[in-house]
């Protein structure tokens, strides 16, 4: 075997690597298991035990990425035999990148769309948003133009990814989703850079299609995005039938703590309006979710519990706010000056 | 090397606690690109030469005459071949012995010896078959055709006996069987030509033998492939209902299971020519499993000369949603249609022939409907000699009265055959 390649992306990577470093997903887990319905050892190559047919769990069926504090889960659900559905994320040295894709599940190739168009984004923002060193060595945070610019750019560069997937389907695939067009995928990205030098959060979102972001912050829920849909249909999307349509792209400024959620409509469908999303992650969390990843997983919970008729996904970073004490200094000095 | 591909066709989707599984196979031969066999062929032609065959003032025994001949004709050079004549024991008619490599001149010898072919005595089917068996072990390994033509019963020969013959041949040759006229018995040849994998048919008058004859030959003259078998994998605790051949016509399979190993089975399909197409219809039984899990119900491979080839997969996927469980396969819907097509013509002749009006009317009104619905032309056409179509839609017929005899035997011996799935327009 020359090396693996990371069940959640499809990256390579090394064998005793126990996180993927293009998607964080956990590698640690034994890849040689027994049929899950009757034991048998012998699987084959089409995922289906040798003895007792059982189609073994895709991988894709539950995924779950964390990178630092920032967290993601992505769950096929119930009605759905596929995850289509896709989610990065990463840290900045002053903040966070997030990313959902919601592949769509009639046309063929659309999993592997997201997922590419996901990493590509994430990689793009990291790489955009790794600050530049001042002076003294220190990093400078990217301003607010350079955070808006580098999501449109990573809209372009998931465009471009999920786009690249139609070249990869088969003749047959390709007849079966004849009516329904190349694989293609819903878009959401958020990024967030703090400002230490005035307490704040910037935030900014960009989006295609009707996967969501969410600001929940101490002093309230705000829903950031606008649905690309009409009358039930999604009117912008992401896909080689797509172009590079421009993404629709928000940013703004936060003072007190809270999450940055997105997710895909998996998700918002059972908690809507964002006031409900917000009461329910209240309630979950006083149900015992310690932290963010307990958090999305029990919010994936929610809505597998709720009927889970479509893939779920959900991607979180929390902001702790600027520390008191930086933001007194940070104010103090800005006074004085 | 003759390429094999399976494509399947199936809904995939079972309601909660279902275990039946029916899938469509269209298995699908190659083309070598040269339109000429490298194969090593052996063609063999027994041809009835008992007494009755100098009925009608001889005409039945001049056109089995020129049948053969044409036959002969149309072998190809350096395939292998012999003529044997039939009646209460086989004969050899040419060569004196053994099998004649086929070229200009052992051509003309043999259709000079069946000129000279005189029709005498009785009729035993079995010894008939026997003698081609013979011939064809002399070359293993060949693929090896024989066309059987009778024109009477199987006489002189108990039921038991031709059986066991049939038995013993099978896997050795391809045998198309022909009854001329009115007199044979079409279950006889049935039997015949289903063990041994070939078709059977009527020539309803002599002067259609010649042209049958020479499309028989021509088409084995086209066999690439000696030993085609379809292996079914198929999950632990499961049953195979049926595997049945469905196109070109309908031939269950289900017995001609032979086993490969505890889960899976061949079914041996004999000789393929370049650029076939044949269907099967699966049936199978499986071990419930849960809403949203998905298990292999069958695993379809092609076993060429004793190579496996690609295979496809018939899946089972377990769902509440009714809008795809309840969603029919048309190819699944189409070949049931064609299966009950024939059930109601064996039926509807079957109680023609008791006697019982009302049931024939019934049955063989409802063939007439399926065979217009699904576009059986030819069907129709051979039901239309033996009811009176008032309106095809609803399968209103009547019984007609005066019916040829092998007008009868044309619509019994051929409900077998099937039309494929029409194209969406």
């Amino acid at each position: 075997m020359a090396g693996r390649t990371c069940p959640a992306c499809g990256e390579p990577a090394p064998d005793d690597a126990s996180w993927c470093e293009a998607c964080g997903a956990d590698l640690s887990a034994e890849p040689a298991t027994p049929c899950v319905a009757c034991g048998a050892l012998q699987i084959d190559d089409d995922g289906y035990c040798m003895s007792c047919g059982h189609k073994q769990p895709d991988p894709r069926d539950h995924v779950e990425v964390s990178d630092g504090t920032a967290v993601a889960v992505s769950d096929r659900g119930v009605r759905h035999h596929h995850n289509e559905d896709a989610v990065a994320v990463g840290m900045l040295d002053e903040g966070v990148v997030l990313v959902v894709c919601d592949g769509v599940s009639s046309t063929a190739g659309s999993a592997e769309a997201s997922t590419v168009a996901s990493a590509a984004a994430v990689a793009h923002l990291r790489a955009a948003l790794a600050g530049a060193l001042d002076e003294d060595g220190a990093p400078t945070p990217p301003d607010d133009a350079t955070l808006v610019a580098a999501l449109q750019e990573a809209t372009a560069a998931a465009q471009d990814a999920a786009a690249s997937v139609a070249d990869g389907v088969s003749e047959a695939e390709r007849a079966a989703a004849r009516q329904a067009g190349p694989p293609s995928s819903t878009f959401v990205a958020g990024a967030a850079v703090e400002r230490p030098e005035d307490g704040s959060l910037s935030l900014a979102v960009a989006w295609l299609g009707d996967s969501r972001a969410y600001w929940l912050g101490a002093d309230g829920a705000e829903l950031l995005t606008q649905d690309h849909e009409v009358a039930g249909s999604l009117v912008r999307w992401i896909g080689a039938d797509s172009g590079r349509v421009p993404p629709d792209v928000i940013s703004q400024s936060v003072t007190a703590p809270g999450r940055l959620l997105l997710c895909s409509d998996g998700l918002w469908r059972y908690a809507d309006p964002a006031s409900e999303l917000q009461a329910l992650v209240e309630r979950l969390e006083a149900e015992g979710a310690v932290n963010d990843l307990e958090l999305a997983r029990r919010l994936t919970e929610h809505a597998i519990t709720g009927g889970g008729h479509d893939n779920i996904s959900v991607a979180i970073w929390s902001w702790q706010g600027v520390s008191a004490a930086e933001a007194v200094g940070q104010g103090r000095e800005e006074a004085a000056s | 090397m003759t390429d094999f591909t399976a494509e399947v066709f199936q809904n995939e989707y079972l309601p909660a606690g279902a275990s039946t599984v029916d899938a469509i196979v269209t298995v699908k031969s190659g083309g070598s690109g040269t339109g000429q066999t490298q194969a090593d062929l052996v063609q063999v032609i027994a041809i009835d030469t008992s007494g009755s065959m100098t009925e009608e003032g001889g005409r039945k025994i001049r056109a089995a005459r020129s049948a053969t001949k044409a036959a002969v004709d149309t072998i190809s050079d350096g395939v292998h071949f012999a003529v044997v004549g039939g009646n209460s024991g086989a004969y050899m008619i040419y060569p004196h012995e053994g099998l004649a490599v086929a070229n200009d001149q052992s051509r003309a010898e043999a259709k000079a010896r069946v000129d000279r072919v005189e029709a005498k005595g009785g009729t035993a089917i079995g010894t008939w078959l026997q003698a081609a068996a013979y011939l064809t072990n002399l070359r293993p390994g060949a693929i090896a055709h024989t066309i059987l033509l009778t024109d009477g019963k199987n006489q002189h020969e108990e039921r038991h006996v031709l059986d066991r013959t049939i038995q013993s041949c099978m896997g050795l040759f391809q045998c198309d069987a022909r009854g001329l006229g009115a007199d044979w018995d079409i279950d006889e040849l049935r039997r015949v030509a289903s063990a041994l994998l070939g078709t059977v048919d009527i020539i309803p008058r002599p002067e259609d033998m010649e042209a049958e004859f020479t499309r028989l030959t021509a088409t084995a003259m086209g066999r690439q492939v000696g030993s085609v078998a379809l292996r079914l994998w198929n999950p632990k605790g499961s049953e195979v209902e049926f595997v049945k051949q469905v196109a070109p016509n309908l031939e269950d399979l289900t017995t001609s299971a032979v086993g490969v190993n505890e889960l899976t089975r061949d079914y041996p399909l004999g000789a393929w020519s370049d650029n076939e197409e044949r269907d099967y219809h699966l049936r199978i039984r499986i071990p419930v499993g849960g809403v949203g899990d998905e298990r292999l119900a069958a695993r379809v491979m092609l076993v060429v000369d004793g190579v496996d080839q690609p295979a496809a997969l018939v899946r089972a996927v377990w769902t509440d949603d009714e809008g795809l469980s309840t969603r029919i396969n048309r190819e699944v819907a189409h070949y049931t249609g064609q299966a009950e097509l024939a059930d109601a013509i064996a039926e509807g002749l079957a109680a023609r022939d008791t006697g019982d009006t009302a049931s024939a009317t019934v049955k063989l009104g409802r063939a007439v409907q399926i065979a217009h619905q699904a576009g059986n032309d030819e069907t129709v056409r051979l039901l239309q000699k033996v009811v009176e179509v008032d309106d095809p839609a609803t399968g209103t017929v009547r019984l007609k009265r005066d019916v040829d005899r092998t007008d009868e035997m044309a619509l019994d011996v051929r409900s077998t055959r099937t039309v494929r799935v029409k194209k969406e327009g």
